[in-house]
């Protein structure tokens, strides 16, 4: 009988052993990490190696840095645990602007950022008018949103058409041509809802039940003809062919141009002259953080317009230094509507607006409703007494 | 030798295909030399290169592995106990009551789970102090309470079948209830044991949400990592990087194998 129990004990035997191996390779980590660090989060991988190995070079401040995909685990994490990360990058419309009212970030101390001098331009301007405070917010990641297409694919569809405006998409009549080639909406109604409304010529600041009412038929309508919702994964889509036009943001348009190049597919990219959306990421110091001396040592660093410069030239993610963009690579300038340098341009930029009262609160969660239906596909009479 | 006819052959086929045909894109494509998924470019190892490079990767997959091993065994622990004090033939009032309360974190939704384990911890930490901080362990917590429920079903299952007249035969020949469980009880339900001991590690492995709420700076795990990479497009790492886990896997089974048979 003891013989039939051996294999076992071997079983557990190993991997016993191989836990409490991995718990010495924790414990030695922490003891060589005694050193200063700090830990930054953002949404998806903005900030390359090289940049923070030269801000560990130059310091001696060690960076733990962190990437996730979902604004809301992050809001979730920072409202329930305040302490921990040291520097976190949350989108700020809608999330960092309700965020900086529920009183979760610290009071930046200007003192210890004389780089935030370099953030001063037309999109920081942008970016105070909606409501934007720099004491808790550096605005210092931008971007657009807008159409990417497969050029070949419209150009024979459309011939001798400039493509300029949401028509292709919110046309009916356009877009069901496009749908054999696969049509990409947005996942978050916020993507969508402003340029809708825009293309509808329905006044922006208007919050009546009617005007919602218009854009829902209209998106209705155009249902059948939308084979995605999605948000990531565009890049992908877009190259292997199944899907030739999408609305996505500037930075991923810019790398599904870039991959594109490399296998002979012409992509593009315009801003669409209804409704520009201009989208802001900001960095914020946590109220809890324990280092939060170090913390803006980082936030310095980063808007330095030379590092900025590098940051926008490794991933195409735009950086608000307007410094930084003489160092931009030709390539990236080179393409208007992904780097739009021209002031007039930026100035017409739109930016939601962030929802304050209880009455936009309620609306916000009724169109979200009714959007999740549309996604669905389970539009019926029922739609329109919900809204 | 029994002839195999051909309709029984291709469906042995399709279901193989249905099987293993995804695992073999991503293995041509990790040799492709492109950063383009889906379109072949011409061969090369330049992607493995870069994942040997990719200090972060390489890290989180570690971390992911701790956490995997460390919640699987506590779940197996765990399950095996609540299998077989909920085995047993006794039956006392609440019995079923507690019989199902095992099984019941199989329908929490992760995040459900995620969030509320958050709560908690951050509770204790303002309350006792502890814990201060949320290493791999409070990770692997949330892990062995999602898997716990299915190492628990996996076990009970084979527990049920066991023939009672075995142990009552243990018994009447002297054999105390420690030998009983653990030269009669534990060989004949090893294979759930390991089954139940495999499903927790791949459930901790696959599993975002519960980690993304849990994990704390510096403890970022495998998906985790894998989802904030997708918005550029999902990076030809990630192709070369689950082939060199297909070829340990391999490595591992075919050794099992050899291992297994000398000895018969």
């Amino acid at each position: 009988m003891a013989s039939k129990l051996k294999p076992y004990i071997i079983w557990f035997f190993v991997i016993s052993v191989a836990i409490s191996f991995m718990f010495l390779i924790n414990s030695r980590r922490e003891s060589r990490e005694n050193r200063e660090i700090i830990s930054v989060y953002t949404l998806f991988r903005v900030i390359p190696p090289e940049v923070i190995k030269n801000f560990e070079k130059e310091t001696g401040i060690k960076v733990i840095y962190d990437t996730g995909d979902d604004n809301d685990i992050l809001e979730a994490k920072l409202l329930a645990a305040n302490n921990e990360y040291d520097i976190i990058c949350p989108s700020f419309i809608p999330y960092a602007a309700r965020q900086v009212l529920m009183g979760v970030y610290t009071n930046l101390e200007l003192d210890l950022l004389p780089n935030i001098k370099n953030i001063e331009g037309i999109i920081t301007d942008q970016f105070k008018k909606t409501g934007g405070n720099t004491n808790y917010l550096i605005p210092l990641f931008w971007g657009t949103t807008g159409i990417v297409f497969e050029s070949s694919i419209i150009d024979r569809i459309f011939p001798n058409e400039k493509i300029d405006s949401y028509d292709i998409l919110f046309n009916e009549e356009k877009v069901k041509k496009l749908k054999e080639y696969g049509v990409s909406f947005p996942q978050e109604l916020i993507d969508i809802f402003p340029q809708i409304k825009a293309y509808l010529k329905i006044d922006s600041k208007l919050k009546d039940i009617k005007s919602v009412k218009l854009c829902f038929n209209a998106l209705k309508q155009i249902r059948k003809y939308v084979t995605k919702f999605a948000s990531d994964g565009v890049v992908n889509d877009l190259l292997s062919g199944e899907i030739c036009v999408a609305i996505v943001s500037s930075d991923i348009a810019a790398r599904a141009i870039m991959l594109g190049e490399s296998i002979n597919k012409k992509i593009k990219y315009i801003l669409p002259k209804e409704c520009p959306v201009l989208w802001i990421d900001c960095m914020a110091i946590p109220k809890g953080s324990k280092n939060k001396k170090n913390a803006h040592k980082f936030l310095n660093y980063l808007m330095t317009s030379t590092v900025a410069a590098k940051i926008t030239n490794s991933l195409g993610i735009l950086t608000n230094i307007p410094e930084a963009t003489k160092h931009f690579d030709e390539k990236i300038k080179v393409n208007d509507n992904i780097c739009p340098l021209d002031p007039e341009l930026l100035k017409k930029l739109i930016i939601g607006a962030p929802a304050k009262t209880k009455t936009d609160l309620k609306f916000e969660r009724k169109f979200n409703r009714a959007w999740a239906r549309i996604k669905a596909s389970l539009s019926s009479a029922q739609d329109e007494d919900e809204i | 030798m029994r002839k195999v006819s051909k309709t029984t052959l291709s469906f042995l086929l399709l279901g193989y295909a249905f099987l293993y045909l995804p695992l073999f894109f991503v293995i041509l494509n990790s040799f492709n030399d492109t950063e383009v998924p889906g379109i072949w470019k011409g061969f090369s190892f330049q992607v493995f290169l870069s994942v040997l490079e990719d200090k972060d990767l390489l890290y989180a997959a570690l971390n992911s592995f701790k956490i995997a091993l460390i919640s699987a065994t506590g779940a197996v622990f765990l399950g095996l106990l609540a299998a077989i004090s909920t085995a047993t033939k006794s039956s006392f009032w609440g019995k079923s009551l507690l019989d199902r309360g095992t099984i019941i974190p199989i329908f929490i939704p992760d995040i459900i789970i995620g969030f509320s384990l958050l709560m908690l911890f951050v509770f204790m930490k303002s309350a006792f102090g502890f814990p201060k901080g949320r290493g791999c362990i409070i990770v692997s917590i949330g892990h062995i309470l999602a898997s716990v429920a299915y190492v628990c079903v996996t076990i009970r299952a084979k527990l049920l079948m066991f023939d009672k007249s075995i142990e009552d035969a243990a018994k009447a020949l002297g054999a105390k209830s420690l030998t009983i469980f653990l030269q009669i009880k534990i060989p004949i339900i090893k294979e759930s044991i390991l089954t139940g001991w495999l499903l927790a590690f791949t459930l901790s492995l696959d599993d975002l949400v519960i980690a993304s709420f849990l994990a704390s700076p510096g403890n970022v795990t495998l998906p985790m990592r894998i989802f904030s990479y997708a918005r550029f497009g999902i990076d030809p790492k990630i192709n070369a990087f689950a082939t060199m886990l297909m070829t340990i896997v391999f490595i591992c089974l075919t050794l099992a194998y050899f291992i297994s048979r000398r000895k018969k």
